[in-house]
């Protein structure tokens, strides 16, 4: 595996103007959640024209999907129009594509509840809240998200007390 | 003239400071009632969002060469 730079493939998903969104843990680590995770989660809109911009940054990613990495399957504008998850692997570490989140929740649904940080001079993220980001993984219901809530919700706690 | 005048309850704090009696009065828990530990949540709440994501990578990147799965680069 390559080493992990999430920065650089963020960095080229804004340069690309590609319209997405951080959820998961490194959403939860923007907001200040100690938890650790291997793969960068994005929701990303699903209009013709973002796909179109979100191909061309996956093509500057070199990614292709991590199931079966020797055939270097890459993904097309139907997998990336779908509500699925499109599990990449990058130059940059793994990617995984959300085209819905939660209980069906999409990136047009999920906006109006983000938060937009810069990671740098030009390279400016929307993140998922961590209000949201729980509510979404109370949905989904499962175990491994289940287990991320106490920490979660503790964040989101102190981040309040501190405000 | 200096005034060397001290209530009962300033001579006992010094006292206790002197024969080191005196603990650190908690001013916030170090856990919440999950276990989880809010020391960390606050060490990252000073960070920048850039700061908190290089943490992260800094760490995921230090398990997998630890794994042997990473080439660095």
């Amino acid at each position: 595996m390559a080493t992990l730079d999430f920065s650089a493939a963020l960095r080229v998903l804004a340069r690309c103007e590609v319209d997405f969104l951080v959820v998961g843990g490194i959403g939860a680590v923007l907001q200040s959640a100690p938890v650790n995770t291997f793969d960068l989660d994005i929701v990303h809109s699903t209009e013709p024209a973002n796909v179109a911009r979100l191909l061309a940054a996956l093509e500057e990613l070199n990614a292709y999907y991590r199931l079966q990495p020797e055939r270097r399957l890459r993904p097309n504008e139907t997998h990336l129009a779908s509500p699925g998850h499109q599990l990449l692997m990058t130059r940059y570490g793994p990617v995984d594509l959300l085209g819905a989140i939660g209980s069906g929740r999409r990136y047009a649904d999920l906006v109006p509840h983000t938060v937009e940080m810069e990671l740098e001079e030009g390279v400016r993220v929307r993140v998922l809240d961590l209000e949201t980001l729980i509510a979404t993984k109370e949905e989904s219901g499962r175990e491994k998200d289940l287990a991320a809530l106490p920490v979660l919700r503790s964040a989101l706690a102190e981040t309040r007390r501190r405000k | 003239m200096v005034n060397v005048f001290m209530g009962m309850k300033t001579i006992l704090a010094l006292r206790a400071l002197f024969y080191g009696e005196m603990q650190p009065e908690p001013t916030q828990p170090e856990y919440d009632e999950n276990g989880v530990d809010l020391t960390l949540i606050r060490w990252m709440m000073d960070m920048t969002p850039a700061e908190r994501l290089e943490t992260l990578q800094s760490f995921a990147n230090a398990v997998l060469k630890a794994r042997g799965e990473r080439g660095d680069s």
